[in-house]
């Protein structure tokens, strides 16, 4: 080990492009990522934005077009499934659909030992004390160990599959879009659970999500990504109380949310982004936003904006020190 | 103002291989002429399931086994499916969460849009061309004309979410019913279709009824929320006074477990525990009893009945005597 410590993941100008049969699609564009043990950084943005992308390149499920991937200083960027494979342990995935995650022909507890058993760690009886265990810490009685999947509710077996993550011990769980599909109720349940099981095992997690306001409640720094690229980064409560770029704006105006006087936001035509996103097969020329932005102007056709730190933030604006001094 | 919808005591069960499941169990709420009302609720909380009694759209597994829906001076449960045909997609209609489930992926768009005009003999076949091309211009979607004859999949989940809308609004509906219309949609795209939901019912002689999981989109657009849980009415009130003072405290726990985007919180308040399950005979208490901070041993042996505790104002809690502010 080396005397400064290592991020736990560093992505550096990462890019994906798919060839499809309308063309070569650029998913994810020139990312850079830093995941640091024990903090959630979140990942938010439209459908289609990149996001899942991002996520599955981190995991090594997605080989990138270019850019590198570090884990604790090593780049892995070009190594084989079969040397992977230790690294694999580390890095832990909960999706958003529990029932389609699990084994339908395996117990919970089966379940959660499967990836003890794949990766050889401890003996039988070893395995079934801790899957016990990650399932006393996740919140289901004992009865729970030996039902199977359907059984279970979907907030339950969110529990289950957020076990079996945490059964080989990663350093960095990704949550793509882990409390989506949950009620309101059990999603708070689990953003619970979640930030305590953070806290005991110093935990890292990506947190992607379109919603915006479960964003903020989790995550320690947010990256706001639009066709494939991030548009602003930085402290989570700076970029939600200050955005600076045009799209975040945008975006955190369209969540209804409450006013000081306890009412709730009220529906501004001059507020709504217009129309859909442009086509990620066809990305416009300098900023990707500039169709649908209010401060586009012609440097924006011509140029495309940098991320580049203004104040708390890295943004990618010609024009973010205008919004700031808004 | 006189009500256009009045729902009383209304019961519905499911058969299954599993036994009853009691879905709804004595729903009461009113819609007034030209508002809109807010059925909000989670997943089994039976909101949906009482919408679709209104348009007649029950899975055959399921009976009504009580109570009444009033519409325009007729009770709907005693109509013949002739009669409910003649009045769905005419002078009730809906739109659903899932566009592309609910188009047929092998008809174009615009023929979909008429399909209602033709199927209610309103007009001639060229009429029914040009106004559904118009219908497609009023809920906002460029270049009409052209994208009459484009297929479903050609059209991004928004687009094809205001074609739906258009052909619900084409026969003039007196009443609206919008089952988590933008549940599958993106924020940005979920602000313009809630716009355009409160735009076409401010510009039409018409009512709405929305379904949806998200209070604060309740909030947002509708004149009253009845808030759902266990196939019952626990919180009815005008949004405003619901804002201030809801009373029920399932209503209290959902607010307290939404995460907020205008403020940083470090933690949520969850409601403990489960929704209740419905299969079998139900509790004689309050069904929220199991999960309420308040309970005290008369909410378990007696359930209570929704009562007025305030103008406009019902609460089913035996706690909730007189309004009291939560803020």
């Amino acid at each position: 080990m080396s005397a400064i410590p290592q991020p736990l993941i560093e992505l550096s100008q990462i890019r994906k492009v798919f060839r499809t049969s309308h063309g070569a699609l650029t998913a994810v564009d020139s990312i850079d990522l830093i995941v640091e043990r024990g903090s959630t950084i979140g990942l938010v943005g439209e459908s289609g934005s990149g996001k899942s992308t991002v996520a599955r390149m981190l995991l090594r499920l997605l080989t990138p077009t270019s850019g590198s991937i570090r884990i604790l200083g090593e780049d892995v960027t070009g190594w084989s499934d079969k040397k992977l494979k230790p690294v694999r342990s580390m890095l832990q995935w909960v999706s958003q659909h529990p029932a389609a995650a699990l084994f339908p022909n395996l117990t919970v507890g089966q379940n959660i030992m499967e990836p003890m058993r794949i990766h050889g760690i401890g003996m039988a009886q070893e395995r079934q004390r801790k899957a016990r265990g990650l399932l006393a810490k996740v919140g289901i009685p004992q009865e729970g160990f030996h039902a199977f999947p359907h059984e279970l509710s979907g907030g339950q077996q969110q529990r289950v599959v957020i076990a079996r993550a945490l059964s080989v011990d990663p350093g960095c769980v990704v949550l793509d879009e882990a409390v989506s599909s949950l009620d309101v109720s059990v999603q708070a349940q689990i953003l619970n659970l979640l930030q305590d099981l953070q806290e005991e095992m110093n935990l890292s997690y990506l947190f992607i999500s379109h919603n915006l306001a479960v964003i903020r409640l989790v995550c320690d720094e947010v990256a706001v990504m639009f066709l494939g690229r991030v548009v602003e980064s930085g402290k989570t409560r700076e970029v939600f109380d200050h955005p600076l770029h045009p799209y975040t704006k945008k975006l955190l105006a369209a969540v209804p949310s409450f006013t000081p006087d306890g009412g709730v936001t009220q529906l501004d035509e001059s507020s709504l982004l217009q129309g859909d996103p442009p086509s990620p097969l066809n990305i416009p020329s300098g900023c990707a936003f500039r169709s649908r932005c209010p401060y586009a102007r012609e440097r924006c056709a011509q140029e495309r904006p940098l991320l580049r730190r203004v104040g708390t933030q890295d943004v990618a604006c010609h024009f973010a020190e205008e919004i700031a001094a808004e | 103002m006189a009500d256009l919808l009045t729902v009383q005591d209304l019961w519905i069960e499911f058969t299954s291989k599993r036994g009853t499941v009691k879905a709804v169990n004595g729903v009461d709420f009113s819609l007034r002429k030209g508002k809109t009302t807010g059925i909000v609720g989670e997943s089994g909380s039976g909101k949906s399931v009482t919408v679709k009694s209104i348009a007649g759209l029950l899975a055959r597994n399921a009976k009504v086994t009580g109570g009444s829906i009033d519409f325009e001076g007729c009770n709907l449960l005693s109509l013949k499916e002739k009669q409910i045909q003649a009045i769905r997609g005419n002078k009730i209609s809906m739109v659903f969460q899932d566009p592309n489930s609910f188009m047929n992926p092998t008809i174009s768009v615009g023929k979909q849009v008429m399909e209602p005009l033709l199927f209610h003999s309103v007009c001639s076949r060229k009429e029914a061309k040009e106004r559904a091309i118009d219908m497609l211009a009023q809920v906002g979607i460029p270049s009409p004309a052209v994208r009459f004859n484009e297929y479903p999949f050609e059209y991004s989940g928004g687009m094809l979410q205001r074609a739906l809308i258009a052909m619900a609004l084409i026969n003039d509906p007196t009443l609206l019913i919008a089952d988590e219309p933008t549940t599958a949609l993106d924020v940005t795209v979920q602000a313009q279709i809630l716009f355009l939901l409160k735009k076409m019912k401010e510009t039409r002689d018409m009512s709405m009824i929305l379904v949806t999981h998200d209070l604060i989109v309740a909030a947002q657009i509708c004149d009253e929320i009845v808030v759902m849980y266990g196939g019952m009415v626990v919180e009815r009130a005008e949004t405003q006074t619901f804002l201030k003072r809801r009373a029920h405290p399932y209503s209290i726990g959902l607010l307290a477990s939404t995460p907020r985007v205008d403020a940083s919180i470090e933690r949520l308040k969850p409601i403990e525990g489960s929704p209740p399950d419905l299969r079998g005979a139900l509790p004689q208490g309050c069904l929220f009893a199991p999960r309420c901070p308040y309970r005290t041993e008369r909410c378990t042996a007696e359930r209570p009945p929704l009562q007025q505790i305030g103008p406009n104002h019902q609460v089913a809690c035996w706690q909730a005597e007189s309004e009291v502010a939560v803020s």
